[in-house]
This record gives structure tokens, C-alpha cells and sequence, in this order.
């Protein structure tokens, strides 16, 4: 498959290796980490709106 | 009062509350410890006098720790009767925690504090308590003592040869022998037997007799009073026939019992062999021929058809069919492959095929040799009533001389017989008492039993299990592995659109690759179908969701509703419902959406056992109530308690609440037998009276339990406890045919009838009797070699439905 941007912290992410994906209104989303998945999944509107906040904090 | 003080090293204590468990424990028994948490060193200070090492060992272990200890197997050269005594005097030397003798195989194990104490002096200390002892290497168990056959063949000749002239001599059928020759005869068979007249006249020394004493005593009466008359100080016919056949007879059918103890150990020699030889392991990109112990764990083996497996570990190529019997002690070969990642167990054969297998274990870690260790182990516990015998033995041999001697001076003063005559009596006592069968009686059918449950796929670890498992008024089974086949299997794919091939298609297709236990069930179902499959073009997993995977171009989603919901595809609300009453009924649901539909939901259950219902309702049948225990949701346990007719249900628990709970019905005074898992199930276990295990058929060394069904089928559990009660029958009748023997013989022996019905019990008749009545006990113990439970019916082994499926 490839490359796809993680839509938390905007890096590229390889789609086949990645254990973290969430899935959203029918379309799946790859993460670079657990930690910009939890973030993703809290809130997938206010990133998906925004675009890649660069690496979550807190 | 001196106070002993002993340095021990105690296992497993981490933080202050430890010491503080173990010191209120030890202070139970008057006994307190200091001891250094880092380092576990600790120096235990008690009254000798009142508590033994092994006390203060125990209570340590009831608090949940235990002392370091080391190990020594001695063979002891000891006859039955003086088991206690020599257990007792070993037991009380410095620094030695337990010691346990087999008579069955005439090895003693013994326990020690390695920090005050080493193997040697043990050696010099129980050598210096005079007993002839030896210690044991593993390789050298085999070489017993043994006489040459022609030693008990010759005396057995000589001793019957004397009889018989003697008998129709008496007749008048023959002419008198000259007078030298039986006096030579005797002389010649007490020579020949000199080691077991030794070893009576030791054991007395000791004050300890035994059978060998009593018939050494005998003899000598005899001989004596045969040298008496010779002298010319009595007269009456020679006594010499009397040595020379009491010690021929014992001599020849003391050989005869040896030799079929020995038969009953060779089956476990048998499977301590099948673990050697050489296998090819493949190193460096060669195949090397090295033997089974020099293979290293992680390297791989190669096997071909007709072989035995000499290495634990995980077949990764090849198939084959491999004969388990030896674990599981059924015939019938399992299917075995690489695709499954098949464990194979050292000892086991490769009927067919040809497999490549990693190792995991070798040598003395494989599970075949924990097996043989375990046994070896069993026959050194004393079931309750052995132990009763052991202490009746120990007075007998005693009672006997006495009476004996009683006897003599009755005859000889009020009887009105010759002083020859009246030793004749006395000597008859003596070679007529057979203690023997007392002290092995019970201990021979333990160790057999031990090795009959071997073959019926039942590793019992302590010999009281077969005792205890009797007594059990309560029995708890854990649900998932015990009761149920412990691995999810789907039950029903339930159509909800479109054609079922058509979706079954896609289902196994999006499961081809997975790994996910609930995966490899739907893939079983799949392969069982013989469905075929496409390679998915796309395959996305989400851990505890689901797939996703394009199959020809289509999306497959197969997994939560969560997962469906997130996809945006909507779930009907006859499927949910449908899945929420599956889902009370303790089965895993989860649904497949093919093109953006829900098209099926897949019903996945832990099968309950072909063979759970027989073996609840056996234990139910007796009286005993069955209770299931497990961290299941209630709904499962329910739904399975009422399929198998279970008493009670437990449900929720974790492994400490089973625990608790064996623990609080044991103190309503309820004796538990817990059947679990080896190794989740542990705390139960061992809190249980009887602790059994479920063989998971991995490794059995980690599993904790008096007991495990390493045939992995519930149903050996109803083989041991009937094993178990064939036990108890063969001991007692043992033991009752012992006392019965004893109690109308020495009469008869001493002469009771001799007055009014002229029946006088000669020595030599008294020692063959008494060898009889031996050699009957060991064959009633070894007939339980022969026992089988019953045919069972083909396929009730677990699994069965997959290996069938090849077949």
C-alpha cells in the first residue's frame, strides 16, 4: 500500500507496518504511534478539520 | 533445655511482612528465625528435643516460602520392617530435613540443609548408625544387588534334598544316610546364604528385626540343637534338615520375589531408555548426528517415519503421524504438522511422514524425563495406613521372638516333649511369621499403581493421591481447558445475506492471514469445508476490532460492531439481537459485512468436552458434589453448569478466588479435589486436598498439582480414582491376607493342635508357607499391571475433530 500522512503529528507512516490504525466514518487512518492514535480517537473531527497538530503533548 | 541452632537459606523472601508470616508460623511450633531479607540467610533457633528440622521445614512451607535443600537418593540395604525405625534415626541427624525409604525399591530419599551439611557426612552419619548404604547415581540405579542364579538354585536343591530324606527316611523307605551328610548339607546351604544370615543378625544387632532375622534365628535354633544331639547331648533323629530347608526355601523364593519387583521397575527403565539416542540436528546448514542431550534448545531436529521423537519442541516442517502413548496411553497416532505449529514430545513415535522439529527442551528438561523424576519421586510417599503397618511391623518381629522363646520354655518345661522337639516348635514359630508382606504390601501396590497410571496418560506426583482422591466429598473443575476443550471452535455462521458460499468465501479469505485465536477458529472452520480461498488484495488489522481486507476487488469487514459501525455500516436489529442472545449464552459473536453489508455473524464457543458430562456425572453418582469455578462471564458458566448437571456455580474468579474458595469449603470441613489448569489454576491446586491437573500437553514440568492427565482427555481423571480404589482393595487385601496368614499359622506353628489332633508345623513346611505367602502378596500387587479402565470410545480425545479431519 505505502505511505500515509498520521493525521496527529503529520508524520509519513508505512500503512504495512504500522500496528496503529483507527478506523473513521468508513475510512482508515494510520499512526505513527499509540499515543497519536489515543489522541485521534478522543477527538478525529478537530484533527480531520485542522490538520496534523505536530506531535501531541500532555 | 539446649536449643538447636541451624543457618538455612529460605527461598522467596522479598519484604518484612514475609519474615513476619514465617515467624508467627515457626513460633507455632516454639521454633523463631532471624533473617536477612537480602539474602534469604537465616538462622533458625528450636528445642531439638521437642521439633525436628523437618517441622520447622514444614512451617516455613505453610507460610508460603520455602528452605533451600539438596537432595540425595541412597540405596539402603533394609528389609520393610525397619523402614520407620531407620526413617526415624535418619531423619533426627544434623542438618537433614526428611528422609523417606521405598521398600519397592530399596532406595531411600533424603533431604538436607546444604549450609550445615554435605552429602558425605550424611553418607558417614547414617553409616555410623550402622546401616550398609550407598549413594545412587542416576546411571547406576539399575545395578542392583543381585546373587547369581545358581547361589538360591543350589541351596533350594540342598534344602529339598534334605527335607526329603529326611521325611522318608523317617517312613522307613530309605536307608539311614551316613551321619555326616546332612550336618554338611545344612552346613553348606548356611554358607551358601551367609549374606542373608549377615544381614539378620545385623538387623538384630540394630534392634531393629526382620523377616531375615527371624529366619536366621530359626535356622541357628535348629543347627544348634542339631549340634547339641550330634555331641551326643540329646538324642533323637538329626535337626540339620531344618536349616538347610528353611534357608533353601527362603533363599530360592527370596529370589523369585526380587525377580518380580524387578519386572514391575522395568517398564519405567523402558521409558528412561526411549529418551536416549542420536538424532540428526541440522547445524551450520549440515545434518549432524549427535546425541538427544547435546541438542541445544532452538536448534533443529530432523525425524523421519518410524523414529522416536527424542526432543520437545515445535514441528516447523513437515507432517506426520506421531504415537502419543506414551503420555497419553492412547494408541491411535495424532496428526501432527508444520502449518499448526504441532508441539511433539520426547518419547512419542512418528508412526508416518516426515517432520523437522525445533527444540524447546532436552535432555533432562523434556517432559518424558520430568515423567520418570515424578515417578521415581511417588513411590516415596506413605499413604496413612502404610505408615500404621510400618509401626504394627516394627512390634511384631519382636512379639515373635518372644513368643518363640515362650513356646520352648512351654514345651520344654510343661509340655512333656524332648528339648529337641521343643526347639523344633520354636524354631517353626520363627520361620513361620512372615512380616514381610506388612511392610511391602502396601508401599509395592503405590509404586505399581504409579506406573499403570503412567500408561493410562496420569502422572501422579505423591503417592497419597490415590488415598486421598477417594476421600474427596467435593470436586471443582475449572471451566475453560478442563470442561471445555479450552480452545474457541465456531459453532454456527448464521446467514444474514446473499448465498452462503458466496460469503463463507470471503470470511475465510479475510481470515486467511490473521493470527488471532478467533482467526485460526474460523480458518479450522474453513479448511474442515474444504473451502477454497483467494489471496486478500488488501489486509488491514485493527488489534481487538477486527479486519479489514479487499477480497476480489470487494471489502470484507469481519470483526466487532464497533468495528462495523466505524465503517459506517449499519447493524440490523434481528442481528443484534440474535448476537445478544448468544452472547448470554457465553459465546463470542461477530459479525461479517461483505461490500458495505452485514452479510453473517459468526457464533464462536469454547466446546464443552465430549467426555465432561460422563466424568461430572461419575463424581455425582458417588456422592460427590460438583462445583464449576471460573473467571468466565456468569451467563457461561450457567449455560454449561446446567448442559453437565453441576451442582454449583462460581463465576468471575480469579485464580486467588479459587483459591479462597477451595480454602473456605475446606474449612466447612469439605474435601476438595480441584481439577485446573497446571498453571493458572496453581494456588487451587495446591490448596485442594487433591490437586489435578489438566495436561495442556506442553510443559509438564511447570504444572503445579498432586496429579496431571497428560493425556489431556478428562476421562483419565474417572481412570484414576478407579485406579485409585483397585489401590485400596489390593492394599488391604494385602494387609488382611498378611494378618490372616500370621494369625492361624503361629499357632499352628507353636504347636496349639499338636496334643489333640497330633499336627506339628516343621520348620522347614513353616518357611516354605511363609515364602509362599510372600511371593502371593507380590503377585496380587503386580496383577495391577495388567489393569485397564475399559475401552474408550474412538474420538473422544480432544482435538479429535481436527486430527479426524486428516485422517
Amino acid at each position: 500500500m505505502g505511505k500515509a500522512v498520521d493525521p496527529v503529528c503529520g508524520m509519513e507512516v508505512d500503512t504495512e507496518r504500522t500496528p496503529y490504525r483507527s478506523v473513521y466514518k468508513g475510512s482508515v487512518y494510520y499512526f505513527c504511534s499509540q499515543h497519536c492514535k489515543k489522541a485521534f480517537e478522543k477527538d478525529p473531527g478537530f484533527y480531520l478539520k485542522h490538520g496534523p497538530a505536530g506531535m501531541p503533548h500532555g | 533445655m539446649a536449643l538447636a541452632r541451624e543457618k538455612v537459606r529460605v527461598v522467596g523472601v522479598d519484604c518484612p511482612t514475609c519474615v513476619l508470616a514465617i515467624q508467627k508460623s515457626l513460633s507455632r511450633i516454639g521454633a523463631s528465625m532471624d533473617i536477612d531479607i537480602a539474602t534469604g540467610e537465616a538462622v533458625v533457633v528450636y528445642d531439638p528435643s521437642r521439633t525436628l528440622l523437618s517441622d520447622v521445614s514444614r512451617a516455613v512451607r505453610e507460610a508460603g516460602y520455602d528452605l533451600e535443600k539438596g537432595s540425595l537418593t541412597l540405596s539402603v540395604e533394609l528389609e520393610p520392617e525397619e523402614a520407620l525405625t531407620f526413617e526415624k534415626k535418619v531423619s533426627r541427624l544434623r542438618g537433614v530435613f526428611s528422609c523417606h525409604f521405598s521398600p519397592a525399591s530399596g532406595l531411600a530419599k533424603i533431604t538436607y540443609n546444604p549450609l550445615t551439611t554435605t552429602p558425605r557426612e550424611i553418607l558417614e552419619a547414617v553409616r555410623g548408625l550402622g546401616y550398609a548404604v550407598q549413594e545412587v547415581q542416576e546411571a547406576e540405579r539399575r545395578a542392583e544387588r543381585e546373587k547369581p542364579t545358581w547361589i538360591p538354585l543350589l541351596s533350594f536343591s540342598l534344602g529339598l534334598f534334605a527335607v526329603v530324606y529326611h521325611a522318608l527316611e523317617s517312613f522307613g523307605l530309605t536307608p539311614p544316610l551316613p551321619t555326616p551328610v546332612l550336618p554338611v548339607v545344612a552346613t553348606v546351604v548356611i554358607l551358601l546364604n551367609l549374606d542373608l544370615v549377615a544381614r539378620g543378625v545385623r538387623s538384630l544387632a540394630r534392634l531393629a528385626p526382620t523377616m531375615e532375622s527371624l529366619v536366621t534365628l530359626s535356622s541357628l535354633v535348629a543347627y544348634a540343637a542339631g549340634v547339641a544331639s550330634l555331641l551326643g547331648y540329646q538324642h533323637g533323629s538329626g535337626m540339620f534338615e531344618v536349616p538347610a530347608g528353611v534357608l533353601g526355601f527362603v533363599s530360592a523364593g527370596r529370589y523369585i520375589e526380587d525377580r518380580m519387583r524387578k519386572r514391575a521397575f522395568d517398564y519405567l527403565y523402558a521409558l528412561a531408555s526411549s529418551q536416549a539416542g542420536k538424532v540428526r540436528v541440522l547445524r551450520g546448514g549440515e545434518v549432524k548426528v549427535v546425541e538427544a542431550d547435546e541438542v541445544k534448545p532452538g536448534e533443529v531436529v530432523e525425524v523421519r517415519a518410524g523414529e522416536r521423537i527424542l526432543v520437545d519442541g515445535v514441528v516447523v516442517e513437515g507432517w506426520g503421524y506421531v504415537d502419543e502413548s506414551t503420555f497419553t496411553g492412547e494408541p491411535t497416532p495424532v496428526f501432527k504438522s508444520s502449518e499448526r505449529r504441532d508441539v511433539v514430545l520426547s518419547g512419542t513415535v512418528l508412526v508416518s511422514g516426515f517432520i523437522k522439529v525445533r527444540a524447546t527442551r532436552v535432555g533432562r528438561d523434556t517432559s518424558l524425563a520430568h515423567v520418570i523424576e515424578s515417578v521415581r519421586e511417588a513411590q516415596f510417599y506413605k499413604p496413612r495406613f502404610q505408615r500404621l503397618a510400618d509401626r504394627v511391623v516394627g512390634y511384631l518381629t519382636w512379639a515373635v521372638i518372644a513368643l518363640s522363646v515362650a513356646v520352648f520354655a512351654y514345651w520344654a518345661a510343661l509340655g512333656g516333649v524332648s528339648v529337641g522337639e521343643a526347639a523344633l516348635f520354636a524354631a517353626a514359630v520363627l520361620a513361620v511369621t512372615c512380616p514381610c508382606p506388612l511392610g511391602i504390601a502396601v508401599p509395592l501396590v503405590v509404586a505399581i499403581a504409579t506406573i499403570s497410571a503412567t500408561k493410562l496418560g496420569v502422572l501422579v506426583r505423591r503417592g497419597d493421591v490415590f488415598e486421598r482422591i477417594l476421600a474427596a466429598d467435593t470436586v471443582i473443575f475449572d471451566k475453560t481447558g478442563t470442561l471445555t476443550v479450552g480452545k474457541p471452535a465456531v459453532q454456527e455462521v448464521v446467514l444474514l445475506d446473499g448465498s452462503a458460499e458466496h460469503v463463507l468465501k470471503y470470511l475465510c479469505s479475510a481470515e486467511y492471514r490473521s493470527e488471532h485465536p478467533l482467526a485460526a477458529a474460523v480458518r479450522e472452520y474453513c479448511s474442515e469445508r474444504g473451502l477454497e480461498l483467494a489471496e486478500p488484495e488488501r489486509y488491514e488489522h485493527f488489534p481487538g476490532l477486527g479486519v479489514l481486507a479487499r477480497v476480489d476487488g470487494v471489502d470484507v469487514v469481519v470483526g466487532s460492531r464497533k468495528l462495523l459501525e466505524a465503517f459506517g455500516i449499519q447493524v440490523a436489529l434481528e442481528a443484534e439481537q440474535r448476537a445478544s442472545e448468544e452472547l448470554r449464552r457465553g459465546s463470542t459473536v461477530f459479525y461479517v459485512a461483505v461490500g458495505g453489508r452485514v452479510s453473517a455473524l459468526v457464533v464462536v464457543r469454547d466446546r464443552v468436552r465430549e467426555e465432561a458430562a460422563g466424568v461430572v456425572s461419575f463424581f455425582r453418582e458417588r456422592g460427590v458434589r460438583a462445583i464449576l469455578a471460573t473467571g468466565d462471564s456468569k451467563g457461561a458458566a450457567e449455560s454449561i453448569s446446567a448442559e453437565l448437571g453441576i451442582d454449583e456455580v462460581h463465576a468471575e474468579l480469579r485464580p486467588e478466588d479459587k483459591a479462597e474458595l477451595v480454602e473456605e469449603l475446606q474449612q466447612q470441613g469439605r474435601k476438595v479435589l480441584f481439577v485446573g489448569d497446571g498453571v493458572n489454576d496453581a494456588p487451587a491446586l495446591s490448596k485442594a486436598l487433591v490437586g489435578v491437573a489438566m495436561g495442556s500437553g506442553a510443559d509438564i514440568s511447570k504444572e503445579a498439582g498432586d496429579a496431571v492427565l497428560t493425556s489431556g482427555n478428562l476421562e483419565s481423571l474417572v481412570d484414576l480414582y478407579r485406579l485409585s480404589s483397585l489401590v485400596r482393595r489390593k492394599a488391604l487385601q494385602n494387609l488382611a491376607w498378611a494378618f490372616a496368614y500370621n494369625a492361624i499359622l503361629v499357632p499352628v506353628a507353636a504347636g496349639a493342635f499338636w496334643k489333640t489332633l497330633g499336627v506339628m508345623l516343621r520348620p522347614e513346611f513353616a518357611a516354605a508357607a511363609m515364602m509362599a505367602s510372600d511371593i502371593t502378596v507380590v503377585a496380587n500387587a503386580l496383577s495391577m499391571l495388567r489393569w485397564r479402565p475399559r475401552v474408550r470410545a474412538p474420538g473422544a480425545r480432544p482435538g479429535g475433530s481436527a486430527d479426524s479431519s486428516h485422517a
